[in-house]
């Protein structure tokens, strides 16, 4: 074995290299093909589109899934990138001392029943893992873990995946977290440039990871999941401090109910617990901190597909009334202004109200969305209300089944037609808030609008109050960046 | 700087965490913090020499590593404004606490200026199990543990942090001249809580600090009382 590299720096242990391998064994392949195809890892990257060579590794089999298999990793006649390791885990340290010295870059350990089983054995084969690996040329993601998702490279863990890349680089320490955070944003139209799951981290932590996507050009948004830090917390903080600085960082704590302060007898000590900490983590890095998986994926909407605002004057298009008051009343509690237009903004307006109509000029205005739906004011109306000196971004809201009776099957073409003629107008960002309802059409043409608002760069979403929410935020976030001095 | 280790070596010599009053604020003024300087008399004449050159009134308090609510059974007595009242205090602490506490260490008492009267506030720090060491700010009296109005942050704070933390608390207004009454220079707070900071980024040894109570005046912070617990089991190298 060649000698020990020393102590690595620590920005540099995950590389662009790490996400798109060359080649992946998989070292643990099952002989029986048809089981490998379906669940197992040669056939995931079958099916995820990876174009490297892929080598089964299986002491018995000659071919799986058609591929040459080999009985082990230093058996293999050529250089391996990556490897994942899927054995039970007491092989699992023998295999990667054999992956260390064939010279494997990077090993995935899939496997689980380490330190987060709780047994003492678990303990003692993740503390071996622990010795092989440092100081070690070779990184580990895991163990316990589902690893790496890279759409261009195809290296990934579920097929169903989207293969098209986006902005959103993903941190989750576990991997059932992975897998559905990345489902249900595929699923609102969100792409990510990479994802990890990096388990018990025995070598490569969060903060490697968050190192490389503050750096990284194709991730121009960070997404973490994490439930707990058991060691490098002071590195992880101070990364992460540095890393909302540079992209925003959403940030999603699960258990934030488990205490981990201990017993104290000071007054500190006793009430200083986990969630006050976790707090205290929030405000210093200015994270956009979200409490759950449908916020989470809300607030990515945000941040990728709304231009920042200059402010917090919201200018409110939709239905008066209650609807109106209460928006008024959310937006003010989410930390956002509703103040009144201009004059001139007013009068405009009111031009467009037709006599004894009842539209209210007033913010939120009515103009153009009436009780009969949209009509021929509406873009007129976001081009006022946007234009409004008062104004830094405008919401409207469209709540077709209120007024179904009154519309024809093609007012789906005419909206979107409508809000896309707005957003080539818009110069400050213009929300749209669409109920879904519960009518099959309505349901419908939530979909459709949806997706040809997302294409015109437009943020859709089903409720005021999840708009409001995401929107806030992400203007607070922007106002934390432009207040960024070097002392801070 | 380093931590003044005679003072930590001596409590583990004895086997102890918990650092007296007298040591606690020794460690706190070698990393700059400012305390209200506090001497062990051990003799009625050099209760009242301390007292003295401190400057009067003087606050005495029974030094013992064995006994920790002070102020129970007579061992506090605050206001002294002479060398009799001084010496006749020195007395009357040792007769009680002799009396109260047989067979326990007493190792005098300790002698301070008796401060005149600021914003009580209290600054803490306690290791997180996973972040390691927090600091916690809040305004001092009943409110923080009523309310719990404390904000905390974890070490290393930067001077956001510091401005934050303190303005984060419900009772912050107190500190700014409520009603009338002189407001409190809040900037020494603020460097006194970077300074615990600074201190504790690199200190291994100390498991808790709580500076109770600090006084906030109009052109100062000081420490009146302040305890240092230190780790149980410290490995030099975990």
């Amino acid at each position: 074995m060649t000698e020990s590299p020393g102590k690595q720096s620590p920005e540099k242990r995950v590389t662009d290299a790490m996400f798109y391998p060359n080649s992946v064994a998989v070292i643990g392949a099952s002989s029986d093909s048809k089981k490998e195809r379906n669940s197992g890892w040669v056939g995931r990257l079958l099916g995820t589109g990876f174009e490297g060579k892929i080598y089964p590794i299986n002491p018995t089999a000659e071919e799986i899934c058609g591929l040459k298999a080999y009985p082990s990793i230093s058996s293999v006649p050529a250089e391996i990138d990556h490897a994942i390791v899927a054995l039970s885990a007491r092989i699992v340290p023998k295999v990667l001392e054999e992956c260390i010295n064939k010279g494997v870059k990077t090993v995935h350990v899939y496997t689980a029943g380490f330190a987060e089983s709780g047994t003492e054995e678990g303990m003692k084969l993740q503390a071996k893992l622990g010795r092989l690996i440092h100081g070690s040329k070779t990184r580990m993601i895991g163990p316990n873990c589902l690893g790496i998702y890279c759409p261009k490279s195809g290296l990934a863990m579920n097929r169903r995946f989207s293969r098209e890349s986006g902005p959103i680089g993903f941190l989750s320490q576990t991997g059932t977290g992975l897998m559905q955070l990345v489902s249900e944003a595929n699923s609102r139209g969100l792409r990510f440039s990479k994802a990890v799951s990096f388990g018990n981290a025995v070598d490569l932590d969060a903060p490697d990871f968050l190192d490389y996507f503050a750096s990284d050009e194709e991730t121009k948004l960070i997404l973490v999941y994490v439930e707990g830090i058991g060691k490098n917390g002071r590195r992880f903080f101070q990364t992460l401090r540095e890393c909302n600085k540079v992209k925003p960082v959403v940030f999603l704590k699960g258990g934030m109910s488990e205490s981990g302060a201990g017993v104290a007898s000071s007054h500190t000590g006793s009430l200083a617990g986990s969630r006050q900490v976790w707090q205290a983590l929030f405000r210093q890095t200015k994270v956009v901190a979200v409490q759950s998986f449908e916020e989470a994926i809300e607030q990515m909407v945000a941040f990728v597909h709304m231009a920042p605002a200059a402010g917090k004057r919201v200018g409110i298009i939709g239905r008066g009334g209650g609807i109106g008051v209460t928006t008024t009343d959310i937006c003010e509690r989410e930390g956002l202004a509703v103040p009144g237009f201009t004059t001139e903004t007013r009068e405009k307006l009111g031009k467009l109200t037709p006599p004894g109509g009842g539209s209210m000029v007033r913010n939120p205005v009515e103009v153009g969305l009436g009780k009969f739906g949209i009509s021929e004011h509406y873009v007129e109306t976001i081009g006022l209300v946007d234009a409004d000196p008062n104004i830094d971004l405008t919401i409207t809201f469209l709540d077709p089944e209120q007024y179904l009776e009154h519309i024809k099957d093609d007012w789906v073409e005419g909206a979107k037609k409508s809000l896309i003629e707005a957003s080539k107008q818009v110069k400050k960002p213009l929300i749209v808030v669409f109920k879904p309802g519960t009518s099959a059409i309505v349901f419908e043409w939530t979909r459709q609008l949806q997706s040809a608002c997302q294409k015109a760069g437009l943020p859709v979403y089903k409720s005021l109050e999840t708009a409001i929410k995401a929107a806030s935020k992400h203007i607070e976030y922007n106002e934390f960046k432009s207040s960024i001095s070097c002392n801070d | 700087m380093p931590t003044d280790q005679s003072i930590i070596n001596k409590a583990r010599t004895e086997g102890r965490v918990l650092l007296s009053e007298i040591e606690s604020k020794e460690l706190l003024t070698d990393v700059g913090i400012t305390v209200v300087q506090t001497r062990l008399a051990a003799s009625r004449e050099e209760a009242i020499s301390i007292a003295e050159k401190f400057g009067l009134p003087a606050v005495l308090k029974i030094a013992s590593p064995e006994i920790t609510h002070k102020s129970d059974a007579g061992g506090v007595k605050v206001g002294l404004r002479t060398a009799a009242q001084v010496g006749e205090a020195y007395d009357d602490i040792m007769t009680a606490a002799k009396k109260s506490y047989p067979g326990k260490v007493i190792s005098g008492v300790s002698v301070q200026k008796m401060c005149p009267a600021g914003i009580e506030v209290i600054m803490g720090m306690s290791r997180d199990a996973q972040f390691g060491p927090v600091l916690m700010f809040g305004l001092g009296g009943i409110l923080i543990e009523l309310l719990q109005d404390v904000s905390f942050r974890i070490v290393p704070l930067t001077k956001r942090d510091a401005r934050e933390m303190i303005r984060e608390i419900k009772s912050y207004p107190v500190l700014t001249g409520y009603r009338g009454r002189p407001a409190a220079d809040v900037s020494k707070l603020e460097d006194m809580l970077l300074k615990i900071s600074a201190f504790m980024e690199n200190e291994q040894e100390i498991q808790e600090l709580d500076l109770n109570p600090v006084f906030a005046y109009t052109d100062a912070a000081i420490a009146v009382d302040a305890r240092i617990i230190l780790r149980e089991k410290f490995k030099s190298h975990d």
